[in-house]
């Protein structure tokens, strides 16, 4: 047994032999999760969507105190009743997601037809618009709830983003992703990758840095910093910010490029959203 | 590296270049001409920074209140920032997984291969694990494998004064081996396999309580020197002598005296090498007769053992 272990672990370190040079998302994807996974080896893999709380046994304790009587729960209910509010033509969200409403781990996915990277709130407002209904704001409000009570009814379904082979745009957005998450930015010329990856684990005055590996399982947050539900896309642009860079607009490619990176470097991992988080 | 960081904070930061006294209208509107294409430039790749628009957006605040020197200052900053916006995202253009991410993985998976082989190729040479009896009952010897084991806390302390902790030589007596692990493993087994070994904690009975090896009795160095008077007044001589005839093997002789030739060989420890408890039963029973190749002395004691993770056993009431 030991032995397979040992040639496996072998075969899996030449495979990441010439990395720099030329790799398959499949391999960056296994380099990704391997990182993680020897930087915090007491973690088990499931752990991983619970972010900082993974690793971080006091903010943990705060934090399970907090999902006793969750702060998202408004938005659940909030959002269970956008889903089965009808459209003025009688119509409603169930007719755009027949799946619906469990439906977080199909996004984001490659749109073949339009050539691009389709997430899941981009997907909520072309269905309002083909219903005749505005957009919803991408940030914060209902379309957190929304999200919010979508991903209740999805928790426990696992990340499985895919890249398809047959179109090389599909590839190139997730290589845009990466380039982005990598890409020093901003007067502090910090990349996404300095503090979640390089440094995560590590304390950035007060808190403790979380590891990138699990930061898409839980969106939308209720963050007690905001007060209130966000996207991603929210937090995105926080980030952004903080290093000092400026921001993107939310579902901008750029921010569902890097969205469509992170959750294929997440795959196998179950989603848990909403969250709770500081 | 760090050098570049602290030069483009530094730059950004601060005021580009001291101004001259007094610009005019025309430099005004240039500089905040040039601050904006740069800002464009650098949006253009997406290298734009924070402040930027907002530092030409007070330029041109600064120029409607005809302040031109604060309004060239700030389209300065602003330009700035742009040039250096759009030089890093240059730079970036190829960002990717950083080396340090496959050095790490890699050299995490080096040692993964390392410890399976280490451990395959040790597997053999590590203790078999093993039964004997301890007041009866069955108990596997066998090394602690959880990597994350720690001492108990009785061995932790590393502060003890002399007497009575005094440090041990390598040598009780002359002639008395002083043994190992791996010989005390070897004498172990032989004892359970019926053979006349007997393996002896030495230390008094509260010690014994904390713990002790698995197949050892308890025979405390108080109990049988001849110095000390017993709990209800019998010599010490009487217990020694009674201890050597019931259970150690010696014979009485008609004349009265010793006949060792039988005797079972008795491996003596304690606490360890700061412990003198095993000593003073050897140097007892070597008055008393007992040959010195029939006493073996395991000096590591308790804290060795422990030290190796090797099974103890606590005596059941």
């Amino acid at each position: 047994m030991k032995t397979i272990i040992a040639t496996l672990l072998a075969l899996s370190l030449s495979g990441f032999g010439n990395l720099a040079a030329a790799a398959t998302p499949e391999q960056e994807q296994a380099l990704w999760q391997r990182y993680f996974q020897a930087r915090f080896p007491d973690v088990p893999l499931e752990e991983f969507p619970n972010g900082v709380y993974a690793i971080d046994p006091i903010g943990r304790e705060n934090w399970e105190a907090i999902e006793e009587f969750p702060p998202y729960e408004t938005a659940l209910s909030e959002g269970e009743e956008l889903w089965n509010t009808p459209f003025a033509d009688g119509k409603g969200y169930a007719d755009c997601f027949p799946d619906g409403p469990a439906i977080m781990n199909q996004y984001p996915r490659w749109d073949r037809a339009r050539g691009t990277v389709v997430t899941l709130p981009l997907a909520i407002n072309e269905c309002r618009k083909a219903h005749g209904e505005k957009p919803l704001k991408y940030k914060k409000g209902p379309i957190a709830s929304l999200l919010a009570y979508i991903g209740y009814e999805s928790r426990g379904q696992i990340t499985d983003v895919k890249i398809p082979k047959d179109d090389p745009r599909a590839l190139a957005a997730y290589e845009k992703g990466k380039q982005f998450y990598f890409a020093r930015r901003g007067q502090l010329n910090f990349s996404c990758a300095h503090c979640h990856l390089l440094y995560s684990g590590h304390v950035l005055r007060t808190e403790t840095l979380s590891p990138a590996f699990g930061h898409t399982t839980h969106f939308p947050v209720y963050r007690s910093k905001w007060g209130e539900m966000g996207t991603l896309h929210r937090r995105y642009i926080g980030c952004n910010k903080q290093v000092r860079a400026k921001p993107f607009k939310p579902q901008s490619e750029e921010y569902r490029n890097l969205e469509y990176f992170m959750t294929y470097m997440n795959n196998g991992l179950p989603l848990n959203a909403p969250g709770a988080r500081k | 590296m760090k050098t570049h960081l602290s030069a483009t904070l530094l730059a950004g930061l601060l005021i580009a270049s001291p101004m001259s006294q007094g610009a005019t209208k025309i430099q005004a509107l240039e500089a905040i001409a040039a601050a904006e294409q740069a800002r464009q430039r650098a949006a253009a790749i997406d290298g734009e920074w924070r402040d930027t628009g907002k530092l030409i957006k007070k330029a041109k605040q600064s120029l409607e209140a005809h302040l031109y020197t604060q309004a060239v200052e700030l389209a300065n900053q602003a330009q700035l920032q742009g040039k250096l916006g759009y030089e890093q995202a240059m730079r970036q253009r190829n960002a990717g997984f950083p080396h340090y991410m496959i050095a790490f993985v890699e050299s995490q998976q080096a040692m993964e291969i390392a410890q399976a082989t280490a451990s395959e190729s040790t597997a053999s040479q590590d203790i078999q694990p093993f039964q004997v009896l301890h007041d009866g009952k069955p108990v596997t010897i066998a090394r602690n494998h959880d990597k994350k084991a720690q001492l108990p806390q009785e061995f932790l302390k590393a502060g003890r004064n002399c007497p009575p902790f005094c440090l041990q030589p390598i040598r009780a007596a002359e002639g008395v081996e002083t043994i190992g692990e791996l010989e005390m493993l070897d004498f172990l087994r032989e004892s359970a396999d019926g053979k006349p070994v007997l393996i002896i904690d030495s230390r008094t009975p509260e010690w014994v309580l904390r713990g002790t090896i698995p197949g050892a009795i308890n025979i405390p160095w108080t109990q049988i020197d001849p110095q000390q008077q017993g709990m209800f007044g019998d010599p010490g001589e009487d217990r020694l002598r009674s201890l050597l005839i019931d259970r150690f093997g010696v014979v009485q002789t008609e004349e009265g005296g010793l006949d060792f030739s039988q005797a079972k060989t008795l491996v003596l420890f304690c606490n360890g090498l700061w412990c003198g408890q095993s000593h003073a039963n050897i140097r007892t029973l070597l008055k008393a007769g007992y040959p010195p190749e029939k006493l073996k002395w395991y000096r590591g004691g308790m804290q060795d053992w422990v030290s190796a993770g090797l099974t103890t056993v606590k005596p059941s009431f």
